[in-house]
């Protein structure tokens, strides 16, 4: 900022005052990025780093989506998959947010799921786990939980306004029922090969917490939506309208002394997803 | 807007006190004293890309953590166990105030400014008990209290358990007759405990006031687990700045 001091002699007039008020105000109006002193922004003169750009404050509040459940869920409807499902919890957006001019340039997401215990699907209803039936629970069953991605897609076939689920690979998290192992090989009458794989006891209580930790960027989504592109301008035609989580029991192998006769289930019941949009310089590493 | 635009003077003018004490030293408005931190892009020829050197550390986001390796034994002092011993005599797992917060998962922090707040711990315990069914529970805690539409702290989607780790015996005492009553303490093989790695995000209407705030993971077990064993534990948290995107 520059400003000419009067000196003895100066006219102090109004045309003297205003010529200097006059360059002062246009140094201050005018400066330039060497004006920015070495950490001269404070938190008063920043946006805020996450959501969307454009919102005045308080103006975007979607990052969380909470089911809150008691530990065995107030209702087996609650509780029960099989299958591939959609948890209740989902982070969806009234307007979809664009990744164009770094509206946004990644998301941060994270996820935990209570697994309250695995079953059995069999004839329409769900069955606890019996080790008495030689049904090595532990080593064969897991439950994956992948992050679902709304998307709408201007080269969509169905329409540019047409949803598209993705399921991002990379997002993809597994747990199994965790039990302690059995450790004998010769139970007593009336049991059946309790070997080391098998729970100690029907498998009611797994307690077992799934957990996501993930960013999914650009990239991720068009890669997914046009397949191994590297043009990743083609962000511009996809918009983001939420996030959602899948869940999917799975029987990892069967054989002749099979896991179980039917297929897996599993029942969640809290569970937590939190999305959030990020404005930020991404750097990836080990790409 | 930050932008000045200096009053114009003209010679003989009378009555001016006003105009020339505002362009110097006036508040909220166009005046000189905006160099004094209240300048911003308006005052820019071009808007700047603005890349860390300009910015003042933790003006965007902060964080800071917690953790703890050393076994924590927390012994519930129930039956058959003298008055007065043990944390969990007579315990209520839907209670609040039995919950204990544990060491190294919990957290006190200070935010400079209106933030989101992101939590993430992580929980090891094991529960140690002769009881079929009655766990040793693990919530999460803002500010001493839980969080969620319904803060029970067996509703809360913030809140887990963990049963009774496997009692072990010989081949001899254990079949399909009597594995119940098996009570031989040999902890046996790999799953010996469950471990939560959690987090909470503020809501987005609700971000956390400046100044200090507490988070923590606590423990609270039936009165029938004897031990709750709590193993590696930690609390972390990052906040973001609140306010416009713009």
């Amino acid at each position: 900022m520059s400003y000419d001091y009067l000196k003895d002699g100066t006219k102090f007039s109004a045309e003297e005052i205003n010529d200097r008020t006059e360059a002062a105000a246009e140094s201050v109006n005018s400066l330039d990025s060497n004006a920015l002193a070495f950490g001269a922004l404070r938190h008063e003169h920043l946006p805020q780093l996450i959501g969307p750009s454009g919102f005045a404050e308080g103006g975007f509040t979607k990052f969380v989506s909470n089911k809150h459940l008691p530990f065995d869920g107030n209702s087996f409807a609650q509780a029960a998959y099989e299958g591939k499902r959609y948890l209740p919890v989902n982070v969806t957006y009234p307007t979809p947010i664009s990744f164009e001019d770094r509206d946004i340039d990644a998301f941060i997401v994270l996820f935990n799921a209570n697994v309250r215990s695995f079953q059995e699907f069999k004839d329409g209803s769900y069955y606890a786990l019996n080790p008495e039936s030689n049904q090595k629970n532990e080593d064969f069953l897991s439950v994956r939980f992948t992050i679902r991605v709304d998307v709408e897609w201007d080269d969509s076939p169905f329409g540019p306004g047409s949803n598209l689920s993705l399921e991002l690979p990379h997002t993809v998290r597994a747990v199994s029922p965790g039990f302690t192992f059995f450790g004998i090989d010769n139970a007593g009458a009336g049991t059946v090969n309790r070997k080391p794989g098998s729970s100690f006891w029907n498998d009611t209580m797994s307690f077992r917490d799934a957990a996501i930790r993930t960013i999914i960027r650009p990239k991720d989504i068009v890669q997914h939506v046009y397949g191994d592109t590297e043009d990743l301008s083609l962000i511009s035609k996809i918009r983001v309208r939420g996030f959602g989580v899948v869940v999917e029991p799975k029987v990892i192998h069967s054989g002749p002394n099979q896991v179980m006769t039917g297929t897996a289930g599993v029942f969640v019941t809290k569970s937590n997803l939190t999305v959030i949009p990020v404005q930020a310089k991404l750097v990836s590493v080990g790409e | 807007m930050a932008k000045i635009t200096p009053y114009t003077f003209t010679d003989g003018e009378s009555g001016i006190s006003d105009e020339l004490f505002d362009l110097f030293s006036g508040q909220d408005g166009d005046y000189f004293t905006v160099i004094n931190g209240d300048l911003d892009g308006d005052n820019f020829v071009a808007l700047p890309d603005i890349d860390y050197k300009n910015i003042q550390h933790n003006a965007f986001s902060g964080g800071g953590q917690v953790a703890g390796t050393a076994h924590l034994d927390f012994f519930a002092g129930g039956v058959g166990t003298p008055k007065g011993s043990g944390f969990f005599r007579g315990a209520n797992l839907a209670v609040e105030a039995r919950y204990l917060p544990v060491p190294g998962a919990s957290i006190q922090f200070y935010l400079p400014y209106e933030a989101y707040v992101l939590l993430t711990w992580t929980v090891t315990w094991t529960n140690d008990s002769d009881d079929d069914t009655e766990t040793s529970n693990m919530c999460f805690f803002v500010d001493g209290e839980t969080v969620g539409n319904d803060k029970n702290p067996l509703e809360t989607a913030f809140s887990r358990r963990v049963g009774r780790t496997m009692f072990g015996g010989s081949d001899a005492t254990i079949n399909s007759a009597n594995w119940a009553s098996a009570t031989e303490a040999s902890l046996q093989d790999r799953y010996k405990s469950r471990t939560w790695n959690g987090h909470y995000f503020t809501p987005g209407t609700a971000p956390l006031s400046p100044g200090w705030h507490t988070a923590s993971i606590r423990v609270c077990a039936h009165p029938a687990v004897k031990q709750t064993r709590v193993r590696a534990r930690s609390m972390k948290y990052v906040y973001f700045k609140y306010g416009a995107t713009k």
